[in-house]
């Protein structure tokens, strides 16, 4: 009997290490780098190259390669994108596509590609949320062998949008048999530096670091429910004792009226996002907040953040000291 | 002894004649399952909010807006927020029994707005999931609304 209990421990730590084994070996995508060029024109096209390697540990077949690409969602970049790639298998350059939404992700919990990575990932090191992935897969499926030694170039072309911008974009490298699941070994993740759209309109969105404002959705009507944000954490600032923060805006509409909501009073007031940090936000509906008449559009939002009596503001300061209000332009593509 | 096997014989009797009539043809009835109809007359208040798929619901006050479908197919709003529509009209499913989409029609307008529609029971509470864009159409807005009960 003891014998017996013995080799079949004997057989399991053997099933254990064949299956910890076999994980190890498994171990065969990298994405060695993405290379780009870190300014682009707005409305040019900006190529990102994605280098990677596939070295299979395993046979498998009908697997496809996927690319997850986190971008601003006012490029449009899902019907603004070209991506292709070579490869030493394939002969001529292949063309990858957005992966169809009713194709879910193996090991998504149910998620379709793009809400698996977003729940995954976020959005990455960017310090706003309007950007969103867009997955693709190879039109091509392969079959590899164990020991082989896969490289390829994958080529994203991006018609970028109108808006001056700063972003991390991000890369992702997955293949259809993992489909998301928790392991490294099969996918890949990495992001630019601050990549740059410049020469566009209006005045630059930056995804990359956080400000003493920011506002969120980037492209907005009067219509929409804006947030405005004092994030009064990233620096010392002259609001750092205020007990409460007010917002002060004038909003500019399209027949030259303007309509100033100005703390302190209730409907200005700040909310205080945690107990122990310094930032505040105002979500509200812009048309109801400054009573902009229905045949009015909202051209700009001029503002500045108050203390609780008003006898404190906090500008944008610039290089040369010159204070002045902080600015959403209301821009819809 | 005698008694008994005359049991007996009426056991089997008995047996047999179930087993002849369990033997007969199962004539089934014509009837066919149909889908209820669905309603979403009543008075419905906004209980979760999203924008481009992030939850707002805290962010703002949206507990006094309401919309009122009737039964004869209008709709009144109050305290308006930005929404599928902003003036009061008519409401339609576009499949009474399986609706994935509700038409507005504005008063004075011919032109129904289509808003995405799901109609899930959650905790045991119907509610109502609205997908819209009132303002730029690249914001996309979802609102859960629960029947007001007073």
């Amino acid at each position: 009997m003891k014998i017996y209990v013995k080799k079949n421990g004997l057989t399991s730590i053997a099933k254990l290490f064949s299956i910890f084994l076999f994980f190890l070996l498994t171990q065969c995508l990298y994405l060695d780098s993405v290379d780009y060029e870190p300014t682009v024109k707005a409305g040019e096209v900006a190529t990102f190259t994605m280098n990677i390697r596939v070295e299979p540990a395993e046979n498998s077949s009908d697997v496809r390669l996927v690319i997850g690409y986190l971008v601003p969602k006012s490029w449009n970049a899902a019907n603004n994108t070209e991506v292709t790639y070579t490869s030493n298998i394939d002969e001529g350059t292949k063309k990858m596509s957005v992966i169809p939404e009713d194709n879910l992700p193996r090991n998504g919990n149910g998620l379709t590609w793009k809400d698996g990575l977003k729940n995954k990932y976020g959005f990455g090191p960017n310090v706003l949320d309007d950007m969103e992935w867009i997955v693709y897969w190879s039109d091509q499926v392969y079959s590899v062998t164990n020991g082989e030694k896969l490289t390829a170039a994958v080529s994203l072309k991006t018609k970028t949008g109108s808006d001056n911008l700063r972003a991390k974009l991000g890369f992702f490298l997955n293949h259809t048999n993992d489909g998301l699941s928790s392991s490294t070994d099969h996918s890949k993740i990495m992001y630019t530096d601050c990549f740059e759209v410049v020469e566009g309109e209006g005045s630059v969105i930056d995804f990359c670091e956080l400000h003493y404002n920011s506002a969120q959705p980037i492209n907005a009507t009067k219509d929409d429910i804006l947030t405005i944000k004092f994030q009064g954490d990233i620096g010392e600032n002259v609001l750092d004792n205020a007990g409460e923060v007010y917002f002060c805006g004038t909003a500019y509409t399209d027949n030259g009226n303007s309509y100033t909501v100005c703390g302190p009073e209730p409907k200005a007031q700040m909310r205080k996002e945690n107990e122990f940090g310094h930032t505040y936000s105002l979500t509200f509906w812009p048309a109801g907040f400054f009573g902009i008449p229905d045949d009015e559009a909202i051209i700009r939002i001029d503002y500045s953040f108050l203390n609780e009596d008003g006898s404190i503001e906090l500008q944008q300061t610039a290089d040369d000291g010159t204070e002045t209000p902080f600015l959403y332009e209301f821009i819809c593509k | 002894m005698k008694k008994s096997l005359y049991k007996q014989f009426v056991l089997l009797l008995i047996s047999l004649t179930s087993m002849v009539v369990s033997c007969e043809v199962f004539e089934p009835e014509d009837k066919v399952y149909v889908e209820s109809e669905k309603t979403i007359a009543g008075s419905w208040k906004i209980v979760e909010a999203y924008r481009n798929d992030v939850d707002i619901t805290d962010l703002m006050d949206f507990s006094e807006f309401r919309i009122k479908f009737d039964s004869n197919n209008s709709y009144t709003i109050e305290n308006y927020l930005p929404f599928v529509v902003s003036n009061n009209g008519s409401w339609n499913l576009d499949d009474p029994q399986y609706p994935f989409k509700i038409l507005f029609t504005v008063e004075g307008s011919t032109e129904p707005l289509v808003s995405d529609l799901n109609f899930p029971i959650v905790a045991g509470t119907r509610q109502i999931g609205l997908t819209f864009s009132p303002g730029c159409p690249s914001n996309q807005y979802t609102y859960v609304l629960e029947e007001v009960t007073n």
